[in-house]
């Protein structure tokens, strides 16, 4: 949990209008990359339960699509082993002068 | 085997140290002064890129902005690491080759090899490394990094980990610049919020560094700030459309301040001359990216994106009409969209932080954009002026800064000026192979310049000189050499060059470009 701020939660927030979606952009929240379809035009975020009330209030429709607990879990790895693997990509590209 | 995970926060400081260490004359560690918000206050430090002394045109890199994008500063690392180990064994670098790709998880959907790829030749790593000043900041945020990547921290956090007044803790370093950071477009004043602007506008000593770095460094021409995810290349301005027609509504203007809005028909004033170059680089930088997997990233300005204000691209840009000495050209790179699983939380993690297989590529192909952005910012007339092959002496550093300013406060104001130096910056670095693979023509070329640069710098003199028939001949004869060998594009400007040949000769520098 991040400290002292409430959960959050991945959304999908649509209008049909784009430069309703546009114009959600400039209010400051976690909103990632707009984009468009066929259903209409989309953004999503990463927002808190209270912003989403917010949103519905305001007329856009969201999807909460799940918590922001994460499903992929990512090795960490120290600067020697990674050198080692580029390294030996970067020698199998050398040409003889 | 490619590597198998993203590297810790001390593990990108250990890489920049061994790159120093392993290419001592090439490479040198600049530590900014100040050190991270955070308890442990990390020291934050660039990677100089150069061979050899002398003033050239600089770039500037940084990436791990927002921290739980974890992918950039691992891709400028491996982006250091290759462009030194390339031109230190005087190899060109491949990107996307079959032979390069690491087995990549399903969720890559359509980047199915075989990849066209992207080859640089030795020749262009050289001309970057010996034309160019170049600084890489991998990791801005470090603390940032290490929260995210800690067991007790939390893998979405944005912002740096610094204090703000009220106790709480974080800002986002990409709304705190000074940019219209007062206008808090697309920024929260609530310090709970994620994107929150900061206390003050350069409150978090993250942002500070990098204003030391435009400000240490003057030369610094090109700008890139590596963000994930959507797939883009944004340029300037951020916040509102751009117009070429008022020049009252500016982001110095204050009246304008809470009307920054499309509510208001509010355009950003940007030069006309500047948009188009703006696209021009970005187009190169894009289809760089697209020839390594070919995955095609949307080219647009940075509004259509988001629109923010207290950006870094904007404020890299916006120094010049404050009175920095050289214009700065910014972008954001945001990387490759999310996933293909279908499955909406998944993807969006995949955009932030894709499985290290896949971040490999997204590492593959912005490299080669960012080589190619390198590539465009070499400046030609340095590269021209500074190592004759001809009779004539090098071109000195203060000629250099006359000629850039002539460029940017005369010459862009003209039509003719402007499309000379559309010529030099379109095609800058086709221009140059061709002058490498033809002595002849490169000397024609230093002796145009060892006299045109003679012609601009005596323009204010009781009697300025003029050009010469002899000086539109070599001219037109030199456009004409060239064309043989240019692509369709190069050939139709240099044809338009030669016909303004015509109408130049008796005239003076300035009256030439009206």
């Amino acid at each position: 949990m991040p400290e002292q701020r409430p959960r959050r939660f991945f959304v999908k927030i649509s209008s049909p209008e784009k430069q309703r979606i546009r114009k959600l952009a400039r209010g400051g929240l976690d909103l990632f990359a707009p984009r468009s379809d066929e259903s209409g035009h989309h953004v999503d975020g990463l927002l808190t339960l209270e912003e989403v009330g917010t949103l519905v209030e305001a007329g856009y429709r969201v999807l909460v699509a799940g918590t922001d607990q994460p499903k992929l879990k990512h090795k960490y790895i120290g600067f020697e082993e990674w050198h080692q693997e580029m390294l030996a990509d970067l020698e199998r590209t050398r040409k003889e002068p | 085997m490619p590597p198998s995970g993203y590297l810790t926060a001390v593990a990108i400081e250990n890489g920049l140290d061994k790159l120093h260490s392993s290419y001592p004359s090439l490479t040198q560690l600049i530590s900014l002064p100040e050190r991270s918000a955070g308890e442990e206050q990390r020291t934050i430090r660039a990677l100089r890129i150069r061979s050899g002394e002398d003033e050239r045109n600089g770039v500037l890199l940084i990436g791990g902005t927002h921290a739980r994008e974890l992918i950039n500063p691992d891709l400028l690392l491996a982006l250091a690491l290759n462009i030194s180990w390339a031109y230190h064994n005087g190899q060109g670098l491949l990107f996307g080759a079959p032979k390069k790709l690491p087995n990549a998880s399903p969720s890559t959907g359509s980047l199915a090899p075989p990849f066209p790829g992207k080859e640089y030749s030795a020749t262009e790593i050289r001309r970057i490394v010996e034309g160019l000043d170049i600084f890489i900041v991998p990791n801005i945020n470090p603390d940032g990094r290490e929260w995210v990547q800690s067991p007790m921290g939390y893998q979405w956090w944005r912002q740096n980990r610094g204090f703000n007044s009220d106790g709480t803790r974080g800002a986002d370093l990409n709304r705190n610049y000074d940019f219209l950071w007062q206008c808090h477009i697309g920024s929260s004043t609530d310090s709970t919020k994620e994107t929150y602007r900061g206390d003050a506008v350069f409150s978090e000593p993250e942002t500070r560094n990098v204003r030391w770095l435009f400000r240490t460094y003057p030369q610094i021409t090109c700008f890139a700030d590596v963000h994930s995810f959507g797939q883009l290349v944004l340029y300037p301005w951020g916040e509102a459309e751009n117009q070429s027609d008022d020049p009252t509504k500016n982001f110095q203007n204050p009246a304008w301040d809470g009307k920054r809005d499309p509510d208001f028909a509010y355009g950003e004033y940007i030069p006309a001359a500047d948009e188009p170059k703006f696209i021009d680089r970005g187009e190169k930088v894009r289809d760089a990216i697209a020839a390594v997997h070919e995955r095609r990233y949307t080219l647009e300005q940075g509004v259509d994106h988001a629109a923010v204000s207290g950006a870094a691209k904007d404020y890299a840009y916006s120094r010049f009409f404050r009175g920095a000495a050289t214009k700065v050209w910014g972008y954001t790179i945001e990387t490759n969209h999310r996933g293909t699983s279908g499955n909406h939380d998944e993807d969006d993690q995949y955009g932030y932080q894709p499985p290290y297989a896949d971040a490999l590529l997204v590492m593959e192909e912005v490299q080669s954009g960012l080589i190619q952005f390198m590539l465009t910012c070499l400046c030609v007339v340095r590269e021209i002026g500074r190592k004759p092959i001809g009779p004539g002496r090098p071109i000195e550093p203060d000629e250099l800064d006359q000629l850039r300013r002539f460029r940017d406060r005369e010459m862009l104001e003209q039509r003719r000026g402007r499309r000379w130096v559309e010529v030099l910056d379109r095609h800058g670095d086709e221009l140059l192979g061709l002058l490498h693979r033809d002595a002849r023509a490169r000397r024609e070329a230093e002796h145009i310049l060892a006299e045109g640069t003679r012609i601009v710098l005596a323009r204010d003199s009781e009697r300025p000189p003029v050009i010469d028939k002899a000086l539109a001949t070599r001219i037109d004869r030199l456009a004409m050499r060239l064309e043989r060998h240019a692509s369709p594009q190069l050939r139709k400007a240099l044809s338009a060059t030669r016909k303004d040949t015509r109408v130049i000769v008796g005239k003076t520098a300035r009256n030439a470009l009206r």
